[in-house]
């Protein structure tokens, strides 16, 4: 049994950490949001907000990538191409549905975890510059680790029930994510 | 069985939880009408002159519980600068808790004008902020302008002769307040509109260490003090006298004097050697401690027309003294949070340390790509680099950032005196602290005075050396307003003199700083000099009766303006006219305003740790054209 979920979780993070595309594209974010970082205001008198301006620049992109990666990663989403439906996988190796889910699970949380840890450089960054504090810093890592988790589990949900909608889907549930984080980035209540 | 168990349990939840509120209803209706406040401000019978004066607050607990709340004390300022007439100032809130049956002793300075302030209010309310007590108290002031003199003895009384006393030199009115030993302050700045301390008959080993130091910071100033004799063997055997008096009291004579009865003392010095006999008179030692005035009168005359007329004669004048008032400075404290910017100093650093940052990882996921890496190595290269490179990046550049946040900004307002190196500095400070980092700051004891401005952003912590202050809580960025007095050491060597019918002034930079800008105020006009670096001199003309020309401030200040701190051209007119105004001759008066930037003055507030302080101050001197040497 955990021979199977184990290499399910091991195969799929092996294509996960091979996918080239999301290599450039976490490369391309994380510089991004460090350049945002270092030229953003640390706090600012222009909009009277509470927290300062790269706090909600770097929680926000953060908030932004997970979700939409994990929403997307359908086959053809972001591109995973070699990554296996669950049913494929019952029909290659006859194990059990659970198995399959939590091993694909398992991988997704991991690497999730491998992309909050590579952000960790920008964190530091903008602790310094007085944006966030550790503790905070802390709690907002621990909430986005449960976010895209739960993201996680939608994608591969959706992909997997609704094969054809998974477009429609998905750009609903993002829809939905970028209206609420926009807001909360002014009410300062969502985290 | 369990049902019975169950309902059991409620109801004794229910009898406790009814219980407590009960009791602590009970609590509340007791506390209410069993606290009791007494105000003492100022000397004996409430009596102060205008200024800063004494204040003792007594709280009385009465009931069988202990009380806990909030004190505060208000006071209402007439601003005369600000279109918005009554303005409220805190000046003092505090937590208090009184264990039952015992009284609370809270001492502190108060500024009081009569025209300046309304009453001082004093508010002493509950955890709910339900106001208990609200008292309204008048101390009872004079005028500051005369010589205002304090008798520290018991009687309370037996000095008021010296108001009737008047001399060529000064003839100005002069205030004789009373206090007796156990009542002393624990601050200078409550000595400071007296012009002259008597130590009469008192038991002086009441006085404590604290009350000591106030009254040796007091004398430090240039001020005078005078030692009437008139103690005991015991009285004398006290710290205060062993510390202002450097010798020792052999015997106390009973001589007879011009038909009648008068004590002498015998005193011998560190050698043994007798200082004062019978024969010379008057018996009057004069010395200096520190910087500080001493009298002592070994003569005690027992008739009071004789007692009149020897201290007639040893009374020393006036010294001058600065009454200048800064309270508008507060805007300034306000005003600093809002223009702070952040200090990117070691921007480039980070900049090429993140190129650096993704050229490695782009690096390493090539890497592990091209050598077909298992999970297990994957992860465990990734997260140690990853972890590495943090722990560097923060320990290099990181901690520098945030050390580069901790901003002290102070604006200081420097008193000086003719002849003097020793300068009062009256200033105030705002501070920024990183989240990453606790703000603290060090502070002289002995020699400085610091008032929290706003109690709610930083508590005080009193350790034996130094007052630490220090932010409350530690998860954002921590800001506060400080008020600081203290002593330090600046020194403008000046020569006033007259030639061909002018007034010429010659001046020297005799501190260890540089001084950015001087300009000088003489009869309704403005001179200025530009910068005077240390050990520099410069002299200047004054005109003299030829009222053809007429200065203007603002050409004199148009270099000024670019001043580094927070000390911007609206502050320093209003620190002029503030000066200008109060004085009452100023016809005859040559005013030295200079403006200092950069470094800090000694004695001055700073943090413990590293951080950045930015420093500027402006320092008046005030010199009168009577004295010129012809």
């Amino acid at each position: 049994m955990i021979v199977n979920i184990l290499i399910v979780f091991t195969s799929e993070l092996k294509i996960y950490i091979n996918n080239r595309k999301f290599k450039w594209l976490n490369l391309i974010l994380v510089f991004l949001i460090s350049l945002i970082v270092i030229f953003s205001m640390p706090y600012n008198n222009l909009f009277e907000i509470e927290i300062p301006l790269n706090n909600l620049l770097f929680k926000n992109s953060l908030i932004l990538i997970l979700v939409y990666y994990n929403l997307k990663s359908l086959n053809g989403g972001v591109s995973i191409k070699k990554s296996l439906l669950v049913r494929e996988w019952k029909n290659k190796k006859e194990y059990r549905y659970w198995e399959i889910y939590v091993g694909i699970f398992l991988a997704r949380i991991v690497f999730n975890m491998i992309f909050l840890i590579s952000t960790l450089v920008v964190g530091i960054l903008v602790i310094s510059l007085g944006g966030i504090t550790f503790k905070n810093l802390l709690k907002f890592y621990l909430f986005l680790l449960l976010l895209s988790n739960l993201c996680s589990i939608f994608g591969i949900l959706a992909r997997e029930f609704f094969p054809k909608m998974r477009g429609i889907i998905t750009s609903y549930i993002y829809l939905l994510f970028l209206i609420t984080i926009f807001f909360t980035s002014f009410f300062n209540r969502f985290y | 069985m369990l049902k019975k168990v169950i309902s059991l349990f409620f109801i004794i939840n229910f009898i406790i939880i009814f219980g407590a509120a009960n009791i602590s209803l009970a609590q509340k209706n007791n506390t209410n009408n069993k606290l009791e406040i007494e105000i003492k401000a100022g000397f004996e019978n409430n009596k102060a002159p205008e200024g800063w004066m004494p204040l003792k607050i007594i709280i009385k607990n009465n009931s069988q519980n202990y009380f806990q709340g909030n004190l505060k004390l208000i006071v209402e300022k007439r601003d005369i600068f600000s279109e918005i007439k009554n303005r409220e100032i805190r000046i003092f809130e505090k937590r208090i808790k009184i264990d039952a049956k015992t009284k609370k002793y809270i001492n502190m300075p108060l500024l009081y004008k009569r025209n300046y302030f309304a009453n001082p209010r004093i508010i002493l309310s509950d955890n709910k902020d339900k106001i208990i007590i609200e008292k309204i108290f008048e101390p009872k002031v004079k005028s500051n302008y005369g010589y205002n003199i304090l008798v520290i003895n018991q009687a309370g009384a037996g000095y008021d002769f010296l108001e009737k006393y008047n001399n060529e030199n000064f003839n100005s009115k002069k205030n004789v307040y009373y206090l007796s030993a156990d009542n002393l302050p624990e601050d200078f700045l409550s000595y400071r509109e007296l012009d002259l301390i008597i130590l009469g008959k008192d038991n002086f080993n009441k006085i404590n260490y604290k009350q000591i130091t106030a009254l040796k910071n007091w004398l430090s100033l240039d001020n005078q003090l005078l030692i009437s004799g008139e103690g005991d063997f015991f009285s004398y055997n006290s710290q205060i006298i062993k510390e202002l008096c450097p010798f020792q009291f052999v015997k106390k004579n009973l001589v007879q004097l011009d038909n009648s009865l008068a004590h002498i003392w015998l005193l011998k010095d560190e050698n043994n050697n007798e200082i004062l006999n019978n024969e010379e008179i008057p018996q009057v030692l004069k010395y200096k401690i520190g910087s500080g005035n001493v009298i002592f009168s070994a003569l005690e005359p027992l008739s009071i027309s004789k007692k009149e007329e020897f201290y007639f004669k040893i009374i020393p004048a006036k010294s001058t003294k600065g009454e200048v008032e800064y309270g508008f400075l507060r805007n300034y404290q306000e005003l600093f949070l809002n223009e702070v910017s952040y200090q990117y100093s070691f921007l480039y650093y980070l900049i090429t340390v993140f190129i650096l940052y993704l050229i490695l990882l782009y690096y390493i996921y090539k890497k592990l790509q091209s050598q077909r890496y298992g999970v297990k190595k994957f992860l465990l290269m990734f997260i140690s680099f990853i972890f590495i490179f943090i722990i560097l990046f923060y320990f290099s550049i990181g901690q520098n950032i945030v050390e580069d946040n901790n901003i002290l900004s102070e604006v200081a307002i420097i008193e000086m005196k003719e002849n003097s190196h020793k300068v009062f500095v009256e200033s105030y400070l705002s501070y920024l602290s990183h989240p990453l980092t606790k703000a603290s700051f060090y502070v002289n004891k002995e020699k400085s005075f610091l008032l929290n401005n706003d109690e709610k952003n930083t508590k005080i912590i009193l350790k034996e050396e130094r007052i630490l202050f220090q932010a409350k809580n530690n998860d954002s960025w921590q800001s506060g307003y400080l008020r600081a007095y203290y002593f330090s050491d600046l020194y403008l060597e000046h020569n006033l003199f007259k030639k061909n019918n002018k007034v010429y002034l010659k001046v020297k930079n005799n501190s260890n700083l540089d001084l950015k800008h001087i300009y000088i105020y003489y009869n309704k006009n403005w001179y200025s000099i530009n910068g005077l670096k240390i050990g520099q001199e410069h002299s200047i003309e004054l005109f003299y009766k030829i009222k053809d020309f007429r200065g203007n401030r603002n050409r004199v200040y148009k270099d000024v303006i670019n001043m580094n701190g927070y000390l911007t051209e609206d502050l320093i007119n209003r620190v002029v006219d503030e000066v200008i105004t109060y004085k009452s001759d100023i016809e005859e008066k040559v005013i030295i305003f200079g403006l200092l930037e950069g470094e800090e003055l000694k004695n001055s507030i700073g943090f413990i740790g590293k951080g950045n302080k930015i420093f500027s101050g402006i320092f008046h001197l005030t010199l009168d054209v009577n004295n010129i040497e012809k």
